[in-house]
């Protein structure tokens, strides 16, 4: 699936946020706000998942006269199957590690 | 605050984006204008100055990240597009040039390298007669600024304004009475200047002991007797002998140093201060320091021999006359004199054998009295002193070579090092050039591939030739610097400042050759320099292709 990309935690929210609804465009903002992510963050991540080709682009015309077009977010069918992948593996790692804990007491 | 009247906060963070997004960096322009789009959409004063700091951050990563990318380029391109257009251009990237030239620049701000540069600078300044008095003021002034007692006294003996240089005396030895030799040491040409006699009264009120300032003075009564001579017409040595022998004031001069109590040129001293100073100042010149030094007034060496030799002569006249006592005390006074100055230059480790030439006189002349008042004994110990001269002498020639095959050394390096300085000039110059040409005019000579193809090779090697040409540079000057870390830590004494001078003058040497006797013979030589490694660099990447094509397919 091309490079990796470190799993950051909030790469993880991101993701999930965006696995809610796969098919839905999301704005940067409406992304921010769902995970409290600042876009000096988020930004970074997002066009990290741009460039490894899971994240689709497009925009979308103001919908407000005199506004600026908004570009609008969502994963690519690949970019899910990926995003599932990962993120199995992220709760498998910490169910694993909260196991471990809880099984050395 | 409402959307219709939003808040200066809200208005700024917005303006910010959108001038953000017009000075983004175009491969990532479209994401600057979806944060500045963003920021329309956000109402709260606040949240969008936090969203404006945010896409700050984000346009200071993508201006680093293109400026990465614009380094790994090759120089001269702008994009992937001007890549693929498919003209031949310079293949070494920007960063390959940047890497190369900011170690040259390390190499060369090295203590070594530093010295280096100050060192030859001074060289090609001599070349060109840079008149020093602009810095020897300069060092004056701020010596007087600071208080700084040693450097008024070492820009007193530099400068030719004597006026000024005795003021800076005066000023050096109210702040540190210790350095009241320096009204002896400072040298003045011609020696009837107006202003040598008020160094000479100085002299001789602070050290009245001391028989240089009395040497000094009657070597002013002997030029001027000279100079009178030689307005009239070419005198013989016997007329130079008689007349200034002649002279009265001459001889009572003379009779006052050969019976001063002691004999001390000072020149340790002299010496010690420029050692001192250059450690204190390491950014002095050398083209300072050396010329301080070699410019110490010495007493001139024929008076005092002249003078020995009329004691003799006139011990000689007593002896015949039957007047023992005063021939004796005559030639006690020579012999006296010449082992105090023997003893200076012992000292000194300067103008060895000026003593022991002076005791020979003596000796001849103790020689002659024993011989004639029948004690062989004691004449054939004075006939052994007559000897000892000749011994040292052949001591002092073995030195002299010594010496002279040091410098034929140093030469070489000499060489390696003015050479090495014009590569480095030539190769910036080449490389700094070739940048700025592909940089500015991509499409530089892209009617003529020939031309692209040497401006190219050029722009591409010219910074590894600044990187090669300042380590053979800093590598080539490290006796200098060792000669020159000799005298500033050394203890003193000839050796440290011959070697010192042999450094010098054999970088002065070698850039007066290089050089020529002209400016324009400079240019045709540093014209030659270039195109000669262009050429050679030209022919050795067309070797080496011809071997690569002629070399047996797998």
């Amino acid at each position: 699936m091309g490079l990796r990309i470190r799993l950051s935690r909030q790469t993880i929210e991101i993701l999930q946020m965006l696995l809610l609804r796969p098919g839905h465009w999301q704005h940067g903002y409406a992304i921010s706000k769902a995970t409290g992510i600042a876009s000096g963050t988020l930004y970074p991540i997002l066009m990290r998942l741009e460039k490894l080709g899971w994240l689709e682009t497009s925009w979308e015309d103001a919908r407000v006269p005199g506004r600026p077009p908004r570009h609008q977010y969502r994963l690519s069918p690949s970019g899910r199957e990926w995003a599932k992948q990962e993120l199995r593996a992220a709760r498998e790692t910490k169910f694993g590690k909260v196991a471990a804990r809880e099984a050395h007491g | 605050m409402s959307e219709t009247n939003p808040s200066l906060v809200l208005r700024w963070a917005r303006w910010q984006m959108r001038v953000l997004a017009r000075v983004w960096p175009e491969e990532s322009r479209d994401w600057g204008e979806a944060i500045a789009s963003e920021a329309e959409e956000i109402a709260q004063p606040a949240e969008a100055l936090g969203w404006a700091l945010g896409g700050v951050t984000v346009y200071l990563r993508a201006l680093g990240a293109h400026f990465w990318e614009w380094l790994k380029m090759p120089v001269g391109q702008r994009g992937e597009a001007a890549r693929l257009a498919g003209a031949p251009g310079p293949k070494r990237s920007r960063l390959f040039a940047v890497v190369v030239l900011t170690c040259s620049a390390g190499l060369l701000c090295l203590p070594e390298g530093r010295e280096a540069i100050r060192t030859v600078r001074a060289t090609w300044e001599n070349y060109a007669e840079v008149d020093p008095s602009q810095e020897e003021s300069e060092l004056a002034a701020q010596g007087q600024k600071e208080n700084d007692a040693q450097l008024m006294a070492f820009a007193a003996l530099s400068l030719e304004d004597e006026k000024r240089a005795l003021e800076l005396a005066d000023s050096a030895v109210n702040l540190n009475p210790q350095l009241f030799w320096i009204y002896q040491a400072k040298s003045s040409w011609p020696d009837n200047s107006a202003g040598v006699q008020d160094w000479l009264a100085k002299a001789r009120s602070t050290d009245p002991k001391n028989a240089g300032p009395y040497l000094r003075a009657a070597d002013v009564v002997a030029h001027k007797i000279l100079s009178g001579l030689v307005r009239q017409h070419s005198p013989t040595e016997t007329e130079t002998t008689q007349a200034v022998t002649g002279s009265a004031e001459w001889r009572t001069l003379m009779d006052q140093a050969f019976r001063a109590p002691t004999y001390n040129s000072y020149y340790r001293e002299h010496e010690e201060l420029s050692r001192e100073l250059w450690r204190r100042r390491p950014q002095l010149l050398l083209a300072m320091v050396l010329p301080s030094l070699w410019q110490h007034a010495i007493p001139n060496m024929l008076s005092m021999k002249q003078y020995t030799k009329l004691l003799v002569r006139e011990a000689e006249d007593e002896r015949a006359a039957g007047h023992l006592a005063r021939a004796q005390e005559l030639l006690s006074e020579a012999t006296a004199f010449g082992k105090r100055v023997e003893a200076d230059t012992m000292r000194n480790g300067r103008f060895e054998g000026l003593g022991l030439s002076l005791e020979r006189e003596s000796a001849l002349g103790w020689q002659g009295f024993y011989e004639a008042t029948g004690d062989t004994a004691k004449a054939h110990d004075e006939a052994e002193q007559v000897a000892q001269p000749d011994r040292r002498g052949a001591a002092d020639v073995r030195e002299a070579i010594r010496l002279w095959q040091q410098r034929s050394r140093m030469e070489g390096s000499a060489w390696a090092v003015e050479i090495s300085a014009l590569l480095i000039v030539a190769a910036v110059l080449v490389a700094g050039l070739g940048i700025a040409l592909f940089e500015i005019w991509p499409a530089i000579g892209k009617r003529s591939t020939a031309t692209r193809q040497v401006l190219s090779y050029v722009t591409d090697f010219a910074p590894a030739a600044v990187l090669l040409a300042s380590a053979a540079f800093v590598l080539s000057f490290l006796p200098y610097a060792g000669a020159m870390a000799a005298f500033r830590g050394g203890s003193g004494g000839r050796s440290d400042v011959l070697q010192l001078s042999t450094a010098f003058w054999s970088l002065d040497g070698a850039a007066r050759s290089l050089a020529g006797p002209s400016t324009e013979v400079l240019g045709w030589t540093l014209l030659t320099v270039v195109l000669s490694v262009a050429a050679a660099l030209i022919l050795a990447r067309m070797a080496y292709r011809g071997m690569r094509k002629t070399a047996p397919q797998a």
